[in-house]
């Protein structure tokens, strides 16, 4: 259980990381820094009872963060579809490409990506995040990928 | 692209310098309260609505007069215990208070002096328009402070202690209100505005002025024609002090037009007094900001003698203390 008289120390100690991960899932460092906040807030009121501070508001951030997807309040424009491949590199080369092509991805697919290849996090942990069955975080991965345009040499990390 | 290319994109985007937040505790202190208070529901309102005043100071600062506090209440966490203002001044809070959401509520803060200026903040639940509280300073108002306004966003307003003081006693108080009456038509009664009342979190900041002056961002320039008349003179300068100008203009209309323009972290608190051929205005103007969009128009109108030269001479001065955040300013005359 945690105790209160530490949320301070966690937020001093925590929070960076976690905006970081807020970031990845929202593009922009001031809606990350709202989604942050928001996630430390709820975890607040249920801090007493939490066993795993950082797992605990990892899992909010993240609940958090496709719920406000879901009522499109923060505006965002996620199409299910790529642009084709263009024929040379774009301004700011693949790796902005690819960039841009993470912030694309549907709120869920965006936050299995995250999770697994920024938290590297096992598909386990990261259905016990999503609240899903382990089989949909693979199928949202392989999805979110084949969008991505990532190799196949991925694949087998799918079942990790 | 590979498995290998995506992580190091995340980790090389993660990694990216994030923009420092020294308000976080408090913002979260701030949700943490606001959905205290969504659940409390309407018991917790009811206990809002018992909460007259209350007041709240950051450790080490002086003590509150006990008379004042009549209920205990959250501090204002909406008013952040530090802050950087975009000229680079570092602001750093001394007190805390709040009023409810009626009328006729009153608060007082002491608040320590050190000689640095001080600055009274202010947000509001409300939408412009709602009464502000009165400012005074050991019991005299602060003719001095321009009022607050209400907003989602702070709000600023210098507030001038009298020489010498090591301490002063700031009152907060909505019974006395800066807004007045309105007169329906010319010559009618003036009916007192029907006030909408709402809670403020007010604090007392003070803050350390830069080491060196801060340079204004340039004007734009007075567009040639407005409102139907046309730019005749105009004069600008750059201070923190007290500046005099003159302008001399001919309308061949009679009609006279005065605008003023300011950059600077401090230009809300520019006021502009003018005299036409010796004689006063009699009214106050304040300084347009215009960084995009249509020019902010708010031009005095004066009539004077038709084609006749007239001298318009006036003075630019700031409310309160503005070392080293100069303001920029310009004003213009119009005719036609």
């Amino acid at each position: 259980m945690a105790d209160r008289a530490i949320f301070h120390d966690f937020v001093a100690t925590r929070s960076d990381r976690l905006l970081r991960t807020a970031y990845l899932l929202t593009h922009d460092w001031g809606v990350a820094e709202d989604l942050l906040q928001e996630s430390l807030a709820k975890a607040w009121f249920a801090w007493p009872g939490i066993d795993e501070p950082e797992a605990y508001v990892r899992r909010v951030l993240v609940t958090t963060y496709t719920s406000w997807w879901r009522r499109k309040w923060r505006r965002e424009l996620p199409s299910d579809d790529l642009p084709h491949a263009v024929a040379h590199d774009p301004p700011g080369g693949e790796r902005e490409e690819l960039w841009q092509a993470v912030g694309r991805l549907p709120a869920r697919q965006r936050a299995v990506v995250v999770l697994r290849f920024y938290e590297d996090l096992p598909v386990a942990e990261v259905a016990g995040l999503l609240g899903c069955q382990e089989g949909t975080v693979k199928s949202q991965c392989a999805k979110a990928l084949a969008k991505l345009r990532v190799d196949e040499s991925i694949v087998k990390e799918l079942h990790r | 692209m590979s498995a290998h290319d995506l992580r190091d994109v995340l980790r090389e985007r993660a990694e990216a310098p994030a923009p420092p937040n020294p308000h976080r505790h408090d913002q979260i202190r701030s949700r943490i309260r606001r959905t205290r208070l969504r659940r409390g529901g309407v018991a917790g309102a009811a206990v809002a609505a018992a909460v007259v005043a209350g007041v709240s100071l950051i450790p080490g600062a002086a003590e509150p007069p006990a008379r004042e506090i009549t209920a205990a209440a959250e501090p204002a966490t909406e008013l952040p215990e530090r802050f950087t203002a975009d000229d680079g001044t570092e602001y750093r809070r001394l007190v805390t208070a709040e009023l409810a959401a009626k009328g006729g509520q009153k608060t007082s803060v002491t608040v320590p002096v050190s000689g640095k200026p001080l600055d009274v903040a202010g947000v509001c639940a409300g939408t412009f328009g709602s009464r502000p509280p009165s400012i005074s300073v050991n019991g005299k108002p602060s003719a001095r402070a321009t009022s607050l306004r209400c907003g989602k966003d702070m709000q600023l307003s210098p507030l001038v202690v009298p020489e010498g003081a090591t301490e002063v006693t700031v009152t907060f108080d909505t019974k006395v209100s800066a807004y007045s009456c309105v007169s329906e038509r010319k010559g009618g009664p003036c009916e007192p505005i029907k006030p909408r009342w709402v809670a403020w979190d007010l604090a007392v900041y003070e803050w350390t002025p830069p080491a060196e002056p801060v340079e204004p961002d340039a004007l734009k320039a007075f567009p040639a024609r407005l409102g139907g008349m046309e730019l005749a003179a105009k004069a600008a300068g750059l201070g923190d002090e007290d500046r005099s100008f003159e302008l001399v203009v001919e309308s061949p209309g009679g009609k006279l037009g005065l605008e003023q323009l300011c950059t600077g972290e401090l230009a809300p608190r520019m006021r502009f007094t003018y005299r036409i051929d010796g004689k006063d205005t009699g009214s106050t103007a304040s300084c347009g900001i215009w960084k995009n969009g249509p020019f902010p128009l708010a031009m005095s109108e004066h009539a004077v003698p038709k084609g006749e030269r007239v001298t318009i001479t006036g003075k630019a001065a700031l409310w309160g203390a503005a070392t080293n955040r100069p303001v920029r300013w310009s004003v213009a005359a119009y005719v036609k």
